[in-house]
């Protein structure tokens, strides 16, 4: 390196006002720029390469005889009947919490809140996923299938209606 | 030449964006261990991150899947608006990391995206108003990395990470007082703002752009008659400039989020976000939110909350010391947030009084505006570390001459009038190292503080796929992100605004197009997509079939009539054989996207007419170059 490169570095970081004055100048900046943005591109990329590169979860498995999403129908039934159990109980404490005709949408809230702590213990009792609790819930319903008072559940729920103040 | 016409060593480090986006990088990741290392599929256990994957996985498919503008969504609710629903973010530009690299590994790629944005933007803005590179990039982490980001992803609203462009917006003001083209990236950030859902954003930093506009206009008032020199592009602007470069940014923003913003205004209009709870919060509260970390939640209540770092805070109040003009706009800033975001602490407060307003009055939890307080305190505080950095160079200054003067000295050496240049380059470092050295323990204190550890925030197992046709569920909104991935829509749902939902909805439906009860009519799918149902129908005689979905005048049917039925989509046929096909279409989402077009189209054409002339210039001064 010449002298005049050693001292036009030394006022360079002395802090002097310094003109690109050559192209070679030019391309030393450019030079030192882009190798910059590279090594920053490579920590971006090594910093996402966990995210990018990871699996999706596989899909469920395909229905085959009493199997569907990968549970047997005896299990699925085991599975809904302790849902379902627990659904009058949750529909009273949605109500006493949240009484009277303009809080209905609250109360059924309420009772979904129930419902999902009794997913998760399903799905730790039986060591099934959330999506195969709510699946068998959902297939219990559509087909009817009868609750703890031999009725089935009910297939509705009470129209959107938030509160004003949470 | 004095240290003030001197370059710092800083400036030109961290002046190659390469360098800074490496350290930007690094904080980052010492933020985000729990987004970018946590098992990529897992999600958030609070009901709203489940909420915000039904939209986004929803919009999603409605893009990949059936290559449909997601305007609607039928997977919550039993079918209500998409891009107009007020939170939506399906239209925002970082929506596009959803799209390539799926919802719930694109949610995460948008963290760290606008933690990155909002270190550059803050970097930038307190560059234009001279702060030294060491001091904005500190102020960038510091705010970036502040407690109520931490507090948002765990509520995993990603929407409104997009607080880290209000820097990008008040830059681009500041700029386009002078500079028309910013004016258009204004406008592009407000429109960012605008299409990413920004619910609390969008007030917020309208409030923000009218403090500017307030400032420079008193400025431009009161400084008419002064002679600047212009060398930082800071010379004096008629007093009408502000308020027009305002105009000039709102006008680009609504024509490039007309896709958005006009159907969100009839939302706006017909549908109520009933709002009615009173927040307070103590002034010495909000000052531990900002000031303390969370350690110390336990004896002051929200400590921690919003922290922008103790040592930040420190250095904020000695740039006010200091009587830093530029430190002293934007403690006037914080201050203003800061009172705002107590609330309802005393009647008639600035709050009550604002709620008044027709967007304000909609809003709630005030105390979300510390985050702009923590915001304009980071960059309060880079201009302390801007004082420290210069406070070396300037002492040598002022030594020099008097070392020259001083006789001992003189009878021995003969002392040239600069001081040497080896002495010169251990005083820019020995000022970089302190300045960087203060600058990196304030931001890492943040950093450390705010970290999001691994296996804090990412505990429920990633809803799996099923391969189905659409069917409502009863569902549950709670554990909303399960339904998409099995392609049934959750009727049970919660919106912030009042949406109409049927009560005749039903998840129990074998199939969810069939004839209504009387009629003799039979149905049968052909096709389904989000936005277009195609049906087989059959009728003996006129018919009729219902849709399980919500009935909304967007809905259009090619064949006979289509109408509600207790709030469900109805359809009369005439007798026969007929293949209908049922399209959502609103004409003001329709309207919005030609706007919206036209804008971008012209703001493409202008911007290659510049970049080729931009262009032209350079080869012209690159072959001058020896």
């Amino acid at each position: 390196m010449s002298v005049r490169a050693v001292e036009l570095f030394a006022r360079w970081l002395a802090g002097d006002r310094i003109a690109i004055s050559s192209r070679r100048m030019l391309l030393v900046v450019f030079a030192i720029s882009v190798a910059s943005l590279a090594y920053s591109i490579k920590i971006l990329r090594e910093a996402t390469r966990p995210l990018i590169q990871s699996e999706a979860p596989p899909p469920l498995p395909p229905d085959h005889g009493d199997v569907r999403f990968g549970v047997p129908l005896t299990t699925r039934k085991a599975v809904f009947t302790e849902l379902a159990k627990q659904e009058p109980a949750s529909r009273a404490k949605g109500h006493q919490a949240f009484p009277g005709p303009e809080l209905d949408w609250s109360a059924e809230d309420h009772r979904a809140g129930f419902e999902r702590k009794s997913v998760a213990a399903a799905m730790a009792r039986h060591k099934l996923s959330m999506t195969q609790v709510y699946l068998i819930l959902d297939e219990g319903i559509r087909q009817h299938w009868a609750g703890p008072d031999g009725e089935p559940l009910r297939p509705t729920t009470v129209p959107l209606h938030p509160r004003r103040k949470y | 030449m004095s240290a003030r016409d001197r370059v710092r060593l800083g400036d030109r480090l961290l002046g190659f964006f390469g360098v800074r986006l490496a350290i930007f990088v690094i904080a980052a990741q010492a933020f985000l261990p729990g987004v970018l290392l946590d098992p990529a599929y897992k999600v958030a256990y609070y009901h709203d991150e489940h909420h915000d994957i039904v939209h986004e996985e929803a919009a999603r498919m409605a893009v990949v899947d059936d290559h449909q503008l997601p305007a609607y969504n039928p997977y919550f609710c039993g079918g209500i608006v998409e891009l107009s629903n007020a939170p939506s973010n399906v239209l925002a530009p970082d929506f596009l990391l959803r799209i390539v690299y799926g919802t719930l590994v694109g949610r995460r790629l948008t963290v760290l995206l606008f933690v990155l944005l909002g270190m550059e933007g803050c970097f930038r803005y307190a560059r234009k108003n001279g702060a030294s590179a060491i001091g904005g990039a500190m102020a960038g982490v510091a705010f970036a990395t502040s407690g109520h980001f931490v507090s948002l992803l765990g509520w995993g609203w990603v929407f409104m990470f997009n607080y880290n462009l209000v820097p990008w917006v008040m830059l681009s003001f500041e700029n386009g007082l002078r500079k028309k083209w910013w004016i258009i990236a204004g406008g592009f950030f407000l429109a960012w703002l605008v299409l990413g859902g920004g619910t609390y954003v969008v007030p917020y930093t309208g409030l923000v752009l009218l403090l500017l506009v307030l400032y420079e206009t008193a400025r431009a008032v009161f400084r008419r008659n002064e002679r600047v020199t212009c060398i930082r592009g800071d010379e004096i602007v008629p007093w009408y400039r502000p308020a027009l470069t305002l105009a000039g940014m709102g006008i680009v923003a609504l024509g490039l989020s007309a896709i958005r913003v006009f159907p969100l205004i009839h939302l706006l209009l017909t549908h109520s976000r009933p709002v009615m709870q009173k927040d307070a919060t103590k002034p010495l509260s909000l000052l531990a939110m900002l000031a303390l970390p969370k350690e110390h939640a336990s004896s002051i209540a929200g400590a921690g909350d919003f922290y922008v770092g103790l040592y930040v805070c420190v250095l904020a109040v000695v740039a006010l010391v200091f009587l830093d003009k530029r430190a002293i706009k934007l403690w006037a800033f914080a201050l203003f947030f800061a009172v705002l975001a107590c609330g309802e602490f005393i009647e008639h407060s600035p709050y009550a009084l604002m709620r008044k307003l027709p967007l304000f009055s909609q809003l709630r939890f005030p105390d979300r505006m510390a985050t702009l307080s923590a915001l304009f305190l980071a960059l309060a505080a880079s201009f302390a570390i801007t004082k420290i950095e210069d406070a070396l160079p300037r002492f040598s200054d002022w030594c020099w001459p008097r070392l020259r003067r001083c006789k001992r000295f003189a009878r021995r050496i003969t002392l040239p009038e600069e001081p040497w240049l080896p002495l010169r380059v251990v005083v820019t470092l020995a000022a970089f190292g302190v300045a960087a050295y203060v600058a990196k323990i304030s931001a890492a204190d943040v950093v450390a503080h705010n970290a999001i550890g691994r296996g804090s925030l990412y505990v429920m197992d990633a809803p799996q796929r099923v391969t189905e046709p659409f069917q409502q569920s009863r569902g549950n909104r709670w554990d909303a992100h399960v339904w998409p991935f099995v392609n049934k829509g959750s009727l049970h749902c919660f919106e912030e605004h009042q949406l109409f939902e049927s009560p005749n909805l039903r998840g129990d439906l074998e199939h969810e197009e069939y004839g209504a009860p009387g009629a003799d009519t039979t149905v049968e799918r052909i096709r389904w997509s989000p936005h277009e149902i195609v049906l087989k129908v059959h009728s003996n005689g006129p018919g009729r079939f219902l849709v399980n979905q919500n009935h909304s005048d967007a809905w259009k049917t090619d064949t006979g009539e289509l109408g509600s039925d207790g709030g469900l989509i109805s359809v009369q046929v005439p007798a026969g054989d007929h293949v209908v096909t049922l399209t959502y279409s609103d004409w003001r989402v329709r309207l919005g996207a030609l706007v919206t077009f036209a804008t971008v189209l012209a703001i493409a054409i202008a911007g290659g007419k510049r970049l080729r002339k931009k262009g032209i210039a350079f080869v012209r001064w690159f072959r001058v170059l020896p």
